[in-house]
């Protein structure tokens, strides 16, 4: 049974015409063969950023924090949380636009797995950084591990980050083995070192059935894991609000309210991802309009599971209006919050829940352009779900200086969380410039198997 | 205006004869513990030159983290110069196992201010960490024990899975006769 198994797969491969194999190879292979002008400028001008970063966080941890960042007794935790909610939102495009796509047979995932594996792996590693950013006493970041209590949700976010972490590092390592012996063999000019950091990685790849075979049951095994790993992360994070007292945050539905944002965030990262590397390297031809198609249906339906939740977060407590809870929400329905929420209501939630459903709005451009405004307002979001949730104690004190009933983030603080969104674009990028963005032997699997509708899926 | 000179002269004189008298009447305090009846009581004696004081206001406290915790009213010394409190049996001990009693006479006009310390072990033994009521509000070393095996259970799960994966990939490596002709 087994033999015979290993035998179609061969015979599928021998269908594949070496021309056409070839023309695909050297179209992926192309944006890690040459980097042009503008892709210079680019990463140069992201390194100049997360420096900018690095010198932000020395000023924050060498002078006194009270002056450089505007978190105070009230905001205790302000603008780096909620990067850090947003950044664990976006790790989460890995599970639903590769794990859940694959698993459920969705052929047109191939071309994008990668992109969202390398976006989850850099989202990840960044909302981590976000958090050290946050920590008072970063020098004390090991006592976590030294003294951290196993019933406490911030113990359950370090387990969980460093988990997802590995297990994502592994999904993108491992069905890019056979691009590396691809890099290995069809690169040319290229660095010494670079040449043999893919015949080291690729683990001495040779596409024997017995490679194949051991190969396809890792991916299976790992894209199984992440689902629950990448709905646990976000989960424990929404626990991590919803444990601590603060009447906004006493809810039961903190999770799921959280996850169902993560995939509407992970599906919008997603388009304006495909639309930029499409048009930056030039692959239409694998990146193309049904792709888009399909995105801006998924992101209706995200959008509508996202406004199910969101009802049940706001709407349910406004009919009760209780106690402090009270304060909160009339302060984002008709307070000094109000502009910011309803503007995240109409363009995060309303715009993509509608638009979309138009098919001329699925084209790319139109498509990215909304992907785009759902992002930032998916990042504000996160800044609404955060700050004026820490604004309302459950005890007030009279009199309190001002500074702490208002937070506004500081060019400190708004400068790191810039050098993170440059540091995860760097990271996405260099790997892109040293790895075939999207996977070749993927794409051409599902061609041999005569699945068309991974290119023009009709 | 002379009036006035005199007036001043003598609260003056007051004043000095008040702290005068008080600091010649210097008082001290000792505390003894009896039970009576399996009621344990505190007794203040108050003494001044070896002379027993009565009427003096005793104040009796058990010295807490932050504060002094007071243990009744303040109580008036007797003709043989005892004041007497009821001590309650639940206070919790401190560090050593043990509660320091603290007897104050505070402001007294003839005898001023004094106080005395006293080690005691009318006290409830603090637990030790281990003996502690397991819970998820507990400490680190009072887990609930289904949490730590839920945990533990879900963490190897997921980490030998990861390792599982990770070996499997070494086959990759030991299958290559690419490999294995250069070695």
């Amino acid at each position: 049974m087994k033999d015979t198994r290993i035998l179609s797969e061969k015979t599928t491969y021998e269908t594949f015409t070496q021309e056409e194999y070839m023309e695909m190879k050297s179209e992926l292979l192309r944006p890690v063969q040459t980097i042009g002008k503008w892709g210079k400028i680019w990463i140069a001008f992201l390194i100049m950023v997360c420096i900018a970063g690095v010198v932000a966080y020395y000023i924050q941890e060498t002078k006194s924090k009270y002056v450089t960042v505007s978190l105070r007794d009230y905001t205790m935790w302000g603008v780096y949380i909620s990067n850090f909610v947003f950044f664990v939102a976006l790790s989460l495009i890995g599970v639903l636009m590769s794990a859940v796509l694959k698993l459920t047979h969705f052929e047109w995932y191939r071309p994008l797995s990668r992109i969202a594996e390398i976006i989850a792996v850099s989202a990840i590693m960044l909302a981590g950084v976000s958090i050290v950013a946050a920590m008072g006493r970063p020098d004390r970041l090991h006592y976590l591990f030294l003294h951290g209590r196993i019933q406490s949700p911030i113990v359950w976010d370090i387990i969980v980050i460093l988990t997802y972490i590995t297990a994502s590092l592994i999904l993108l390592f491992i069905p890019l083995i056979p691009s590396l012996s691809t890099c290995s063999n069809h690169l040319h000019n290229k660095p010494k070192w670079q040449m043999r950091m893919y015949e080291f990685l690729s683990f001495g790849w040779e596409g024997t059935p017995e490679q194949w075979k051991v190969l396809k049951k890792c991916i299976k095994i790992l894209t199984v894991l992440v689902i629950p790993l990448g709905v646990s992360i976000h989960t424990v994070t929404a626990w991590l609000f919803a444990t601590t007292l603060r009447s906004e945050w006493d809810s039961t539905n903190f999770g799921a309210y959280f996850v169902s944002g993560a995939f509407l965030l992970g599906v919008a990262a997603m388009i304006v991802a495909v639309f930029v590397f499409r048009k930056a390297y030039k692959l239409e031809n694998y990146l193309t309009p049904m792709h888009f198609d399909k995105l801006g249906q998924a992101l209706v339906l995200m959008s509508c599971i996202y406004i199910y939740f969101n009802v049940n977060e706001y709407l349910v407590p406004a009919y009760k209006m209780s106690g402090l809870h009270a304060n909160h929400l009339l302060s984002v329905f008709i307070g000094k919050d109000a502009p910011l929420y309803w503007s995240v209501v109409f363009f995060g939630m309303f715009v993509p829940a509608v638009l979309p459903l138009f098919k001329a709005m699925r084209k790319p451009v139109p498509l990215t352009v909304i992907a785009v405004i759902v992002v930032i307002a998916a990042w504000f979001k996160r800044y609404l779900i955060v700050i004026p949730g820490l604004a309302h104690p459950y005890l007030p004190i009279q009199d309190v200086p001002k500074s702490w009933m208002h937070y506004s983030p500081s060019l400190v603080e708004m400068t790191i969380v810039s050098a993170t969104f440059a540091a995860m674009m760097l990271i996405v990028t260099i790997f892109s410039r040293f790895f075939p963005i999207i996977s070749v032997w993927e794409v051409a699997e599902g061609k041999l198997e005569g699945k068309d509708e991974i290119i023009n899926y009709k | 205006m002379k009036n006035s000179y005199k007036i001043i002269i003598f609260a003056l004189l007051v004043a000095f004869s008040k702290l005068a008298s008080a600091q010649d009447h210097e008082a001290s305090l000792k505390i003894d513990y009896t039970t009576e009846d399996s009621v344990k009581y505190c007794v203040v004696h108050a003494t001044s030159s070896d002379t027993s004081i009565s009427g003096v206001e005793v104040k009796l406290y058990v010295k807490r983290l932050f504060s002094l915790l007071p243990i009744g009213d303040g109580v008036s010394t007797d003709e043989d110069g005892n004041a007497k409190f009821e001590f309650p049996g639940d206070i919790p001990a401190d560090l050593n196992g043990k509660i320091e009693v603290i007897a104050k006479v505070e402001d007294d006009e003839n005898y001023g201010s004094a106080e005395v310390h006293s080690e005691s072990s009318w006290c409830v033994p603090r637990k030790k960490i281990g003996e502690l009521e397991r819970s998820l509000s507990g400490s680190r070393e009072n887990a609930p024990i289904y949490f730590i095996v839920v945990s533990n259970l879900l963490l190897f799960g997921i980490w030998g899975t990861i390792i599982y994966v990770v070996l499997q990939l070494f086959k990759i490596r030991k299958t290559s006769k690419h490999l294995v002709k250069n070695k």
